[in-house]
């Protein structure tokens, strides 16, 4: 049979103080996340329809979002890095045999 | 039936398709928005654009809009992707061949390349590149020696945006087309053409879906200087125009930025080119000098 010695007792009880305070975290997390996501049902279904297209005369450009004015100035950070990836499709281009029957439709060549 | 309107800027071909004819005018003004504001931001062309202060200025800390940062990180996003093979850092390389206005006005003259700085011999081997420039937020500093183009990368992102912009002021799919860079919203197939130059009417039929398409080609873009040809695509390693084995390079990707780098980079690796599009997963198809044909990364034909 294991021998405790009073160093064993205080290390035991440091071990059941962090797991309670663990558990005790995790239901905090859970009721948290609960109301979150109760707010955000709430938010969903109190929001309006989906706004109409704007007309012509209120198109302004989309402009990236701003990154933070100050920032490194030494070097480009990596969070300066944007989001290119050199990534496929989800579905490939295919050449046809046929053309198209109108002359019109818009192409793809060296510019 | 899909409606398609056609036009001319940046010295190029514009169109915009969309499925019902009635949102054609507004998607027409969206690209047409979307082309303003870049080009005041971006064009290597204009003295009054964001661009041509930066690059008239060397070594200070320009604050530049949200807009041209973007442009500029979208840049440095394709050398690194690339390893420098798309290289935003070649304006002087481009005036010193002669490049140095819209290309519709430099086709109609042959000229004396302007400067030094053309070619590998000309150039200082301690020239700063791409890595040197800087970019925090919205604070731009290129090095001494360094002029910013970003003709490639920047027409991409605008067929981007402005296919973006038209999805959004119609609710529905669009297809944007800037100078032969396409971006496709919305989930429907469309039949295009694939060119090699702007020029010819001829072509390929192609269904494309959603994302980017670029074609990136040595015959395009062509002036001359002393008697010689030259194109815009330069090898960044020897500040020449590419004379590698492909002479026109289709890319599909998820965006048309994505698509135009690659097809750039294709081009100027050369040989290495297939290997490189394969690997990324990238369709492609790919014109040798003589006009054969590679198709790679799952581009498919259908059978005759």
């Amino acid at each position: 049979m294991q021998q405790w010695t009073p160093d064993d007792r205080v290390r035991a009880a440091r071990r059941r103080d962090r797991a309670s305070r663990a558990v005790a975290a995790v239901g905090v997390a859970a009721t948290t996340g609960t109301v979150a996501a109760t707010l955000g049902l709430a938010a969903v279904l109190a929001a309006p329809p989906e706004a109409a297209p704007a007309p012509v005369t209120s198109v302004s450009p989309t402009v990236p979002a701003a990154p933070p004015a100050d920032g490194p100035t030494a070097a480009t950070a990596p969070e300066e890095q944007g989001s290119l990836a050199l990534q496929g499709p989800d579905k490939a281009p295919r050449e046809r045999t046929t053309r198209p029957k109108r002359a019109d439709v818009p192409r793809t060549s060296g510019s | 039936m899909t409606a398609v309107t056609t036009w001319t800027d940046w010295s190029c071909t514009v169109s915009v398709a969309v499925p019902d004819e009635p949102d054609l005018a507004v998607a027409r003004r969206a690209v047409a928005s979307e082309m303003a504001v870049m080009d005041a931001a971006a064009s290597r062309f204009r003295a009054d654009s964001e661009l041509a202060a930066v690059n008239a200025a060397p070594g200070r800390a320009h604050r530049i809009s949200p807009l041209l940062a973007g442009a500029v990180r979208t840049a440095l996003d394709a050398a690194r992707l690339t390893d420098g093979m798309v290289d935003p850092t070649l304006g002087g390389d481009l005036v010193g061949l002669g490049y140095d206005r819209d290309i519709h006005d430099l086709g109609r003259t042959s000229r004396r390349p302007v400067g030094a700085g053309h070619g590998r011999d000309n150039r200082p081997s301690t020239r700063a590149t791409w890595r040197d420039v800087r970019l925090a937020g919205c604070r731009l500093t290129v090095p001494e020696g360094v002029s910013l183009d970003l003709g490639a990368t920047a027409k991409a992102l605008t067929a981007d945006r402005a296919a973006g912009a038209v999805g959004r002021v119609t609710g529905g799919p669009a297809l944007v087309s800037v100078g032969g860079d396409l971006a496709a919203v919305g989930g429907i197939g469309w039949d295009v053409l694939l060119a090699e130059t702007p020029e010819e009417v001829t072509g390929e039929s192609l269904r494309t879906y959603d994302g980017g398409l670029a074609t990136s080609s040595t015959l395009a873009r062509r002036w001359t200087v002393d008697g010689t040809e030259r194109h815009h695509l330069v090898d960044p390693r020897t500040g020449r125009p590419v004379d590698g084995p492909w002479r026109t390079v289709s890319v599909a990707a998820r965006t048309c930025v994505a698509a135009n780098t690659a097809s750039t980079a294709a081009v100027v690796l050369g040989a290495e080119a297939a290997a490189w599009l394969d690997t990324r997963g990238l369709p492609a198809r790919l014109v040798a000098r003589d006009g054969s044909v590679l198709r790679v990364g799952g581009w498919t034909r259908e059978a005759a």
